[in-house]
């Protein structure tokens, strides 16, 4: 379904104010990768994925989905294109069920119930929520939490992915588990843009790493070339110790 | 779950039946009065739940389309001589744009934001109205008294035509929000309400469903308008496009319960009857008592059921489930 479709960014710029978010961001991902997007704190991770998606909008360059420009559209606009997000701070329809919340997503692809609810439980199966169809997200564990804005985003049919550090908080058991289920969605074909904190869980599963630092790209390489690069180490961990590093 | 169905249906069955046969008996016009006043703010209530309940955006402005509707239908019928029911259809879809054209600057504020332009937007429509000289100003319309009929929308000898007319407008609305609840309509709605980032983010267009929201609710409402102007044979301002109406409609939703269809209904049979037996008994001493005990009765409501009277019908539910539960259990063992 998602065969060869691509996303390129390219020298995307924004300001709040004084402050220079993001400076000059370019890259490109492509259907059945998963690129990892890392930075300290403050780096801009979260600003790139709002202006990528349409939440907020971009002082300059461009965004282009399989050769169209989306550059500012309205986020609505650019999921029913194809490019789906989940949110830093879990966000669910908190009053709603499980099965309702990926219902919502599904209604995207399929305007009339019985159908929607047919995708949305296949959607709930393939992440493993199924049994927990009749709660009320309120109710859900931070980790099914998270499953549940994942199988959310899936049910729009995306064809690229991002995930605003949905491994974050989770025990290193639930995060092997999300792991493999992004690795999975890889394999199904699936452009993912994943940010994340922890090192430990995004490295092993991604196939290209861009590092932001104060809202510039400083690197970008595959992992073990990253976790060598004096600039991210500095970055990270500060001057003095990636000159012990390197020496 | 099955004996909860049945009894549900039955329930259903048992309060459609009372709602048709119980008035034929009710010979006092004062008590029809209230009859027709409930059903017509059980309509008003659920126009306003489909907004306030369901979309999340509180309106305290319902009055300004329930004038609007109001007039629109009076104005025709008394200026050009058209028939009430071709004003009902027209006041509705008058009505309906003109919430959809309110509702492109209004629906982009959020909460409180939203309520506080309602209150104003009722405000702005009465001084509007009271200062148009087209329709009457202050002194308003006379409809022209005709004979009676379901031709003319007028009933003179009893006040239960109204009452059936006000019923069969709160089984469509009935029928339309069960089909709104199952339908993409509905989840869009909820979705909104429960979290707009997170409804975008899933590509709905927000505007273009709170606008949807904001033109079903007022058209509505705007029919109910038509509706009390053809009760009451004339319009005037101050009494159409009265404050008092929209507090009215979102106590009787928020009281009842919202995003829900029985609330509304369970809010309007009780609060109306109250409102207006207190106000019969006691409003002529001068001394305001109608209005503090209609007050204290909210009051105490907010206090110990703030989900409103669903609240109330919920735990009963809830207990009777697990009464019935038990007793299986028990059976079992």
């Amino acid at each position: 379904m998602s065969s060869g479709s691509k996303l390129v960014v390219t020298g995307v710029t924004k300001r709040f104010g004084g402050l220079l978010a993001l400076n000059d961001v370019s890259f490109s991902v492509e259907s059945g990768e998963i690129l990892a997007l890392i930075g300290p704190n403050g780096a801009g991770k979260t600003t790139l994925f709002n202006c990528l998606t349409g939440f907020l909008k971009v002082d300059g360059g461009t965004v282009e989905f399989n050769g169209q420009n989306i550059t500012n559209w309205s986020p609505n606009k650019i999921c029913s294109l194809g490019v789906a997000r989940t949110f830093q701070v879990v966000q669910v329809l908190q009053g709603m069920t499980v099965l309702e919340n990926v219902m919502v997503g599904a209604y995207l692809r399929n305007p009339r119930t019985a159908p929607a609810r047919e995708s949305a439980i296949a959607v709930l199966e393939k992440v493993g929520m199924l049994q927990r169809a009749d709660v009320l997200a309120v109710n859900l564990t931070l980790p099914e939490k998270k499953r549940l804005e994942v199988a959310m985003s899936l049910a729009t049919q995306p064809k690229v992915l991002m995930l605003d550090e949905s491994m974050a908080g989770l025990t290193p058991t639930e995060a092997a588990e999300a792991s493999q289920m992004i690795r999975s969605l890889r394999d199904e074909g699936l452009a993912l843009i994943v940010v994340e904190h922890v090192m430990e869980a995004i490295m092993p599963i991604a196939d290209r790493v861009i590092v932001l630092d104060s809202g510039t790209k400083i690197a970008e390489g595959s992992p073990e070339e990253i976790v060598s690069n004096p600039r991210v180490i500095s970055a990270y961990l500060g001057d003095k110790y990636a000159k012990r590093v390197i020496n | 779950m099955k004996d909860v169905k049945r009894t549900n249906k039955t329930l259903l069955t048992i309060a459609v039946l009372a709602s048709l046969i119980v008035p034929l008996f009710i010979k006092a016009r004062f008590m029809q009065h209230i009859l027709v006043m409930v059903v017509l703010y059980a309509v008003l209530g659920q126009a306003w739940n489909i907004l306030g309940g369901y979309v999340g955006l509180v309106s305290i402005g319902q009055a300004a389309f329930f004038g609007l509707g109001s007039y629109v239908s009076s104005y025709l019928l008394v200026e050009h001589g058209i028939n009430p029911w071709v004003g009902f259809i027209l006041a509705g879809l008058i009505t309906a744009l003109f919430g959809f054209l309110i509702g492109l600057p209004v629906t982009r504020l959020r909460g409180r934001y939203f309520a506080i332009a309602t209150i104003a937007l009722g405000q702005v429509m009465k001084v509007l109205f009271e200062n148009w000289e087209r329709v009457g100003a202050a002194t308003g319309l006379m409809l022209p008294l005709v004979k009676e009929g379901l031709s003319t929308f007028q009933f003179h000898t009893s006040k239960l035509p109204y009452y059936y007319i006000g019923l069969a407008m709160l089984g469509i609305i009935i029928l339309f929000m069960r089909y709104m609840e199952r339908s993409r309509l509905g989840y869009y709605f909820k979705a909104i309400r429960e979290d707009e980032d997170v409804a975008t983010a899933l590509g709905i267009n927000k505007t273009a469903y709170k606008l949807i929201a904001i033109a079903i609710s007022a058209g509505i409402t705007g029919m109910c308008g038509t509706f009390l102007a053809q009760y009451s044979l004339y319009v005037e301002p101050e009494y159409m496009f009265n404050h008092n109406i929209s507090v009215t409609i979102a106590l009787i939703a928020v009281f009842g319960g919202t995003g829900n269809i029985l609330g509304p209904i369970l809010g309007s049979a009780i609060l109306l009857p109250i409102s207006e037996l207190t106000r019969a008994w006691m409003g002529s001493t001068g001394t305001g008592i109608d209005m503090m005990i209609y007050g204290a009765f909210i009051v105490l409501i907010c206090v110990y059921q703030p989900q409103g009277l669903m609240g109330v019908v919920r735990n009963i539910q809830a207990r009777a489930r697990a009464q019935v539960q038990q007793a299986r259990r028990g059976a079992n063992v």
